[in-house]
């Protein structure tokens, strides 16, 4: 094991280029300066200090948790997995879930030790829910629209939390051409299973597209706006979240945008002299 | 608190070894700790900083010294007329060999680190400390750091068997 063992600098206070005044020399040995106090491997508060700092790899959390018991203890409290992640922010990718042919199903992208098994994720998938229209994963979380019920499911594919919100009126509507078939949903805070998001419907009007957004915190649904197109939503599209906005190709190279702040729908139609390149 | 000729605030801090150290407000603002109870007007005369020896609280105070943000003779901050790439890149390798201390030294700097919330040196002392053992097996990290492998064999066993794939 390598060990970074060189002796503390031993400059005095007027090395550091303050003045300083010094009644009495200090003595200078090489031990802790703490002698009558807790090491701060034994306090835990610094101790977590430290551990909130292990590479975000899906193995770093598991192995560390083997050096003792206290750090077990202190690694699986669910306070310390969530200033992990905000330590963290940006999470690596795992993998990837594919799903066009439902249900969906994960592929692990890291090398070892950080390959989480394709089953761990998909246990959802054994449980039989896994089946609804995939929409999208965002901030740790996936959404998926209920087959069976007018639903949206929030979940967590690494902890296997799901929340369900039931659609709002004039969304139920099982008529094919008006079906829910384009969502998004993004975190407001954290990022992990008990996070606030948000959540926007889509679905096609009587003369445009018609968008709904809920959010968690407050628990209801906003008022549907509409706005007028001929467009088409692409199907394979899925949602880009740009700023506070979530964008949507549709046909003829078009933009639809929903602002999440302002609950506003509109399309951003291509530029006249856009070529494709 | 004591004033100097060029017009700095100055303030004295002091250890619990007996040493004092006069730095001007400004640096020692880097701790929020002392920030707070200059603001609290708890600082007239000088801040006895309890636990920490004059060698730590030392390289405490040469820490801040360098870190905090300067200003020239315009009164203009040196990042206006540095680039601040190059700040931080100076930044950087200052602090990579500032860090090139002992394990109690460095276990030390946490704690001092700590209880004066200081961020940055916060953050420079725990992430070397963790550079240091993520790379290091089990016994290895056991070993750095003094702790005891306290969970029976078969204990372990089951741990690796919840999460097999992170030690493969």
């Amino acid at each position: 094991m390598s060990r970074r063992s060189r002796s503390p600098s031993a400059s005095p206070p007027g090395d550091l280029g303050i003045p300083f005044h010094c009644p009495s020399s200090p003595s200078d040995d090489d031990g802790s300066s703490f002698p009558a106090h807790t090491p701060p491997l034994e306090d835990d508060n610094l101790l977590r200090e430290i551990l909130v700092r292990l590479p975000p790899l899906p193995s770093s959390l598991p192995r560390a948790a083997l050096v003792c018991k206290r750090w077990r203890r202190l690694l699986k409290d669910p306070a310390f997995f969530r200033r992990f992640r905000a330590h963290h922010r940006k999470a690596p990718l795992l993998g990837f879930f594919a799903g066009l042919c439902r249900p969906i199903f994960f592929t692990p992208t890291l090398d070892r030790p950080d390959r989480i098994p394709a089953e761990r994720l998909n246990r959802f998938r054994a449980s039989g829910e896994g089946r609804g229209h995939f929409c999208c994963c965002r901030h740790g979380l996936a959404l998926l629209l209920g087959p069976e019920r007018p639903e949206a499911l929030v979940w967590d594919p690494v902890t296997g939390h799901q929340r369900r919100v039931p659609f709002p009126p004039g969304f139920h509507i099982k008529r094919q051409e008006t079906l829910v078939r384009h969502a998004a949903m993004l975190c407001t805070a954290g990022g992990d299973g008990d996070s606030p998001f948000k959540l926007v419907l889509l679905r096609y009007s009587h003369n445009g597209i018609l968008a709904c957004l809920y959010e968690s915190e407050s628990g209801v649904w906003g008022n549907a706006v509409n706005t007028a197109t001929p467009h088409e939503i692409d199907p394979l599209s899925h949602s880009v979240l740009i700023g506070n906005a979530l964008c949507w190709r549709i046909d003829h190279g078009a933009v639809l945008e929903f602002d999440t702040e302002r609950q506003s729908l509109r399309v951003i139609e291509r530029p006249a002299d856009a070529r494709r390149t | 608190m004591a004033t100097r000729e060029a017009g700095k605030k100055m303030i004295m801090l002091k250890s619990p070894d007996g040493m004092e150290f006069e730095v001007e407000e400004a640096v020692a603002m880097e701790s929020q700790t002392i920030r707070k109870m200059i603001e609290d007007d708890c600082a007239d005369t000088a801040i006895l900083i309890p636990n920490i020896n004059s060698k730590i609280l030392s390289r405490v105070i040469e820490y801040c010294n360098k870190h905090v943000p300067t200003t020239g003779a315009t009164g203009a901050a040196a990042s206006d007329t540095v680039a601040p790439a190059a700040l931080a890149e100076d930044l950087k390798i200052w602090d990579a060999e500032f860090i090139k201390v002992n394990r109690a030294t460095r276990f030390d700097l946490i704690q001092a680190a700590s209880y004066l919330n200081i961020k940055g040196l916060l953050d420079l002392t725990s992430q070397t400390t963790i550079d240091t053992i993520s790379d290091n097996s089990l016994e290895e990290i056991r070993s750095f750091l003094s702790t005891k492998n306290d969970y029976l064999p078969e204990e372990e066993q089951t741990i690796r068997r919840e999460n097999q794939w992170a030690f493969q």
